[in-house]
């Protein structure tokens, strides 16, 4: 029974790994190579997409752009969320299921509703 | 846990209360403002009432991807609940297999969606993919870009891939937090494995599973990220889900104001939904 059990994880985890193992393989390959070979591991073993992605600033400020929006987002949005989270599992208070459904539903939002909001703000 | 009434807790509920107010209330009365007019560019409208949303309600596009969006939600639902309780149940519950496992299936959460769609999309295709390549050697005739049973299918397998873990960090959580002392009155009555699941785990795993169940429809519901790079909808129309559909009336057409009815629409449904479920999972907590 013990050693049946880990099958379950063990498939699921090699399911999981499969596309990452294969976006890993593909990082060390050549453009040609990806497009006209079909092969498990990489043939002409390459670091050249690494040192584009480093040293092209088209590529690398994509990742400064991510981190400071990152840092900003976490900043805001702990801020506001933290005491928050502490008042809703601590204390009861007038309408706290509401307000809470209500925080919940902004996920299901669908996407659109912020495209609107740059809309409204680029016809002003 | 017991907690105490104070309505001071307001206080810190103001900030975050400002924040999506904002956040929330100006999108959608814009939304709903457009739902109701006709635009002409550059800030010229007219009053249309509801003419939008009867032409929605009554549209054959509108009613074929909101019946493709319920199918792929539902199935799942039926395939990432079972599996994600079957494999939280499998885990180890301690030794070196706990973080092990922990950190390789949250990997899948951590990559960002279109990415997802990106990798998916090349680990798939028919010539040079692992998948595409490994099925059609094994004799299958598969290619997603072509039929779209195979679409469909890689759709599934690539959401089922990327959020199953989800539901097993859920229901491992809720699993653990189960005392030893209820599997030994279990074992005291003679409890069979299937009892202890159903009358012990699942009881237990009650409000985690609510949480999960409706983060999962939410997010599938709504999936746009990930279709959109791996099929883009097609072949054809075949896996062009509601929110795709919404973009492409939106964007591609710029049909302003049926595309603001037919987004309200779909957050009505969504919220509707939710709300029902909701209310039925808590029903029996206010009562305890």
């Amino acid at each position: 029974m013990k050693k049946i059990k880990w099958v379950v994880p063990t498939f699921y985890i090699i399911f999981l790994m499969l596309p990452i193992y294969w976006l890993l393989n593909m990082s060390f390959k050549s453009t040609t190579e990806i497009i006209n070979v079909y092969s498990l591991w990489p043939q002409d073993f390459t670091l050249d997409n690494y040192k584009t992605i480093f040293t092209d600033s088209t590529w690398y400020m994509g990742y400064v752009n991510s981190i400071m929006y990152t840092v900003l987002n976490t900043i805001i949005s702990v801020s506001a969320a933290l005491p928050a989270a502490y008042a809703f599992s601590r204390y009861k208070f007038l309408g706290d299921k509401h307000l809470f459904f209500w925080l919940l539903t902004n996920r299901m939002a669908p996407p659109l509703f912020l495209l609107y909001l740059s809309f409204s703000f680029i016809h002003q | 846990m017991n907690k105490t009434h104070n309505q001071k807790a307001w206080f810190f509920v103001i900030p975050v209360f400002v924040l999506v107010a904002f956040n929330a209330v100006v999108p959608l009365m814009t939304v709903v403002n457009y739902s109701f007019q006709e635009t002409f560019g550059s800030n010229v409208f007219a009053w249309e009432g509801t003419r939008w949303f009867k032409e929605i309600l009554h549209s054959e596009r509108f009613h074929a991807s909101l019946g493709r969006q319920f199918i792929f939600t539902f199935i799942i639902l039926l395939i990432q609940l079972p599996l994600g309780i079957a494999i939280a149940l499998t885990m180890p519950k301690k030794g070196w297999g706990v973080p092990v496992c922990l950190i390789l299936m949250s990997m899948p959460l951590l990559i960002p969606w279109n990415v997802v769609g990106a990798m998916w999309n090349i680990f798939a295709l028919p010539e040079i993919g692992f998948l595409g390549n490994t099925l059609n050697s094994l004799g299958f005739d598969y290619n997603f870009t072509q039929q779209s049973g195979d679409a469909w299918f890689t759709t599934i397998l690539m959401d089922v891939w990327h959020w199953t873990s989800l539901v097993v960090l859920l229901s491992y959580a809720g699993l653990n937090s189960i005392q030893p002392a209820y599997y030994q009155a279990a074992e005291i009555d003679g409890a069979s494995r299937w009892d202890i699941f159903r009358y012990i785990e699942l009881p237990k795993m009650k409000k985690v599973l609510t949480l999960a169940i409706l983060l999962r429809f939410m997010d599938s519901f709504m999936i746009y990220t990930e279709p959109f790079v791996l099929t883009g909808g097609g072949p054809g129309n075949a896996t062009n889900f509601l929110s795709l559909d919404l973009v492409k009336m939106a964007l591609g057409q710029f049909d302003l104001g049926p595309a603001a009815a037919m987004s309200l629409i779909y957050f009505l449904i969504v919220l509707l939904i939710c709300w029902v479920f909701y209310s039925l999972m808590m029903k029996d907590e206010g009562r305890k």
